[in-house]
């Protein structure tokens, strides 16, 4: 599977088991997260970037689509473990201002 | 003992510096505000920090990571809006599992660490505050000197007295979640309210808070007062209190304004007569004219001084070009000096020749080839409606920003670029999208599906893109590469400007997506983009931006910014160049999306 789920209370963690998280896979992407969000209720998720070492626009777009379907339902998404290059282009595209980034799963699940 | 920088303030009295610079990253005596405080946690021996921002991140990320070449373990926590600093470190529970000292980004010290962390220590304390000595006297009001009472917090805001102080894990408790608190101003209070007791630390060492230009400009000149926190030599005393330090430029058009303070950035140009007062920053690598005078103010490097200018009470960093009042010879300290700021590596330079050589060579090509399809195309569209054969669409890329009104800036139309592409729309089609607008989709970026405004020769100049392919004579005149971002249409980029790019869903604000949006100004105009490559009028309004704003920002990079880029970097190249262009050509082809 190239994403991993696991559940903490009510907090559902979503690893990313890719190393290059690219337009290939932002469909497939935005459909899974969609249907967690509508299907499985999940409100609050946590994305777990640890072994993507490269995300594309195409693939942030559908993270973004998923935020945007999370808000809707008066969830939110938030990310974890971004590999400094990835982190680097959250900060100048200002997607940080969206998403909130953590370095701990701890902080992560204590944040919502 | 851990270290936190606060930096999570946007720096709202230095604007328009901090637009698009972090208060921390702000050069003081030739080093980054932040520097000093990260080697006063390090002189004390901490070895791991953790710094938190909320405003140009990257900045700080590239310092810290690939410039500063320091041994403490640093952490960079990104907030997407100021919690303020008592919800900042409730953010991060798990740094806290020490005890932690917390320093303001914008301010020097010369406090002993070492000293107040064992007095923190010793008393068992939950927080414990730095006073300078003035406000611990003992009275009767205070019967025992080491505790805080309501009157120093009193002080510390009204003389900006402090800020720096430790705290055990515990203090995360007190604060509640989701906050947007203060320590200084709130949490403190609050805990004198419910009787907790903060340990006071009395300290007499050197404190400067930099809190606006005024703050910048006296500190500045304090440190010669300090000679351990910085390298004298590098600022030279002259006669008349002037020291000259590093380059500037002012234009009359800036200077006409009444601003008590002002920030000028690089490149900056005073002209002649201008008059400058109050607490002034000139950036650097500026230009005073002859007769321009300037009081109380600070002058960054490389700044060529005018004949006759009126220097009073003023600093000028180093590298300076100076022309005396009397002498007409001028004098010309560095050579360098009137080089241009960002030179390019050769790399860049060649990449520059290469993508422009290729676009020119490919844009000829396809006329040539083109040609007959054009006439072809031409008698079609002439045949099916009345009007004429291209349609001129007046686009800008960046709306060009101006001072207006309370803001300093406001969206003003920037200068047009002239699309001719083929018609596709019957003749009064550009009246009938506002009406469009609300009914399809609102937001700048209109793509409206079985437009009926369009022709039936246009729905299949579009379907194929061939309606763009005069484009190509933009690219072979030298006024767009193939390889770019498109400029919006002047009412869209306007609304882009001025009112974001926010997804709203039942009438609530949901998604800010503003910001990352208006990148798309930054970038360099062209025909392929990634969102052309990447699935055209399929993708969402957002969708669109993040790659508009991604090509933007990924062929903007410095050769500086390769390591802090890592695997992004490639973009810039001309092998990233071909990708797209080749991506782009095989999805035209494919016509995926087109309508």
């Amino acid at each position: 599977m190239n994403y991993t789920v696991t559940k903490r209370n009510n907090i559902t963690i979503i690893k990313i088991n890719l190393s290059q998280a690219t337009r290939e896979h932002s469909k497939e992407f935005k459909l899974f997260l969609v249907e967690l969000i509508q299907q499985e209720k999940a409100k609050k998720i946590i994305i777990d970037f640890e072994p993507v070492y490269y995300v594309d626009s195409s693939f942030l777009g559908s993270l973004v689509g998923g935020l945007k379907e999370s808000t809707n339902l008066k969830g939110d998404i938030k990310v974890m473990n971004l590999n400094p290059a990835v982190k680097s282009l959250f900060e100048i595209t200002r997607l940080y201002k969206i998403f909130e980034i953590f370095t701990d799963v701890e902080d992560a699940v204590l944040s919502f | 003992m851990k270290g936190y920088v606060l930096a999570g303030g946007r720096g709202k009295r230095f604007e328009p510096f901090t637009k698009e610079n972090n208060k921390v990253m702000m050069d003081f005596w030739e080093r980054p505000l932040l520097w000093y405080s990260l080697n006063l946690l390090q002189s004390h021996g901490v070895k791991e920090v953790a710094i938190n921002a909320a405003h140009m991140p990257e900045q700080i990320d590239k310092y810290v990571n690939y410039e500063l070449h320091s041994e403490l373990n640093i952490n960079l926590t990104l907030e997407s809006e100021h919690y303020g600093t008592a919800g900042t470190i409730k953010r991060t529970p798990s740094f806290f599992n020490d005890h932690v000292a917390l320093i303001p980004g914008d301010v020097i010290t010369t406090i002993d660490l070492s000293e107040m962390y064992n007095n923190h220590y010793n008393n068992d304390a939950i927080v414990t505050l730095a006073l300078h000595p003035n406000y611990l006297a003992k009275n009767k009001t205070r019967p025992q000197v080491n505790k805080i009472t309501d009157s120093d917090m009193f002080h510390c805001f009204r003389k900006k007295m402090s800020g720096v102080m430790i705290v055990r894990q515990d203090i995360l408790d007190l604060i509640p979640k989701k906050t947007n608190m203060n320590l200084l101003d709130e949490l403190l209070p609050m805990m004198l309210d419910y009787k907790i007791q903060i340990n006071a630390f009395s300290s007499k060492s050197g404190f400067y808070n930099i809190d606006d230009w005024s703050d910048y400009y006296k500190a500045t000149l304090d440190m010669f007062n300090h000679p351990e926190l910085h390298d004298r030599s590098k600022i030279v005393k002259m006669n008349n209190n002037i020291y000259h330090h590093v380059n500037a430029k002012f234009s009359k058009q800036v200077l006409k304004n009444d601003f008590q303070r002002l920030y000028f950035g690089e490149n900056v140009s005073v002209e002649n007569k201008c008059k400058l007062k109050g607490d002034v920053y000139i950036g650097s690598f500026s230009k005073l004219n002859e007769d321009a005078r300037l009081t109380d103010s600070v002058v960054g490097s490389n700044t060529i001084l005018g004949k006759g200018l009126n220097l009073n009470n003023d600093l000028v960093k180093d590298k300076y070009l100076y022309s005396n009042k009397n002498e007409v010879a001028v004098y010309v300290d560095d050579e360098n000096l009137l080089k241009e700021n960002d030179s390019k590596t050769f790399g860049e330079s060649l990449n520059e020749l290469l993508i422009s050589f290729t676009d020119k060579f490919v844009a000829a090509v396809a006329l040539l080839c083109l040609s007959p399809l054009f006439a072809l195309v031409a008698l079609l569209i002439k045949l099916e409606s009345p009007g004429p054969v291209f349609y001129v669409s007046s686009r800008v890329l960046s709306p060009r920003h101006e001072r207006k009104g309370k803001k300093w800036y406001q969206f003003k139309g920037g200068s047009n670029i002239k699309y001719y592409v083929f018609r596709t729309m019957y003749v009064n089609a550009d009246k009938m999208v506002k009406k469009l607008n609300n009914k399809y989709e609102t937001g700048p970026f209109v793509k409206i599906e079985n437009d009926p405004r369009v022709t039936k020769i246009g729905r299949l100049l579009r379907k194929t893109s061939i309606d763009e392919l005069p484009l190509f004579w933009n690219v072979l005149v030298g006024k767009m590469s193939l390889v770019g971002i498109w400029a919006l249409p002047t009412y869209e980029a306007e609304h882009l400007a001025n009112k974001g790019l926010q997804s709203t869903v039942n009438n609530s604000r949901q998604i800010d997506l503003s910001e990352t949006a208006r990148l798309r100004f930054d970038g360099k105009l062209g025909l392929a983009g990634f969102w052309q490559s990447r699935g055209r009028s399929n993708l969402t309004a957002e969708e669109r931006a993040i790659h508009d704003s991604f090509q933007a920002v990924l062929t903007n990079q410095k050769s500086s910014d390769a390591k802090f880029m890592g695997e992004y970097y490639k973009f810039k190249s001309y092998v990233g160049y071909w990708r797209i262009l080749i991506e782009t050509f095989f999805s035209v082809v494919k016509r995926t999306g087109a309508i």
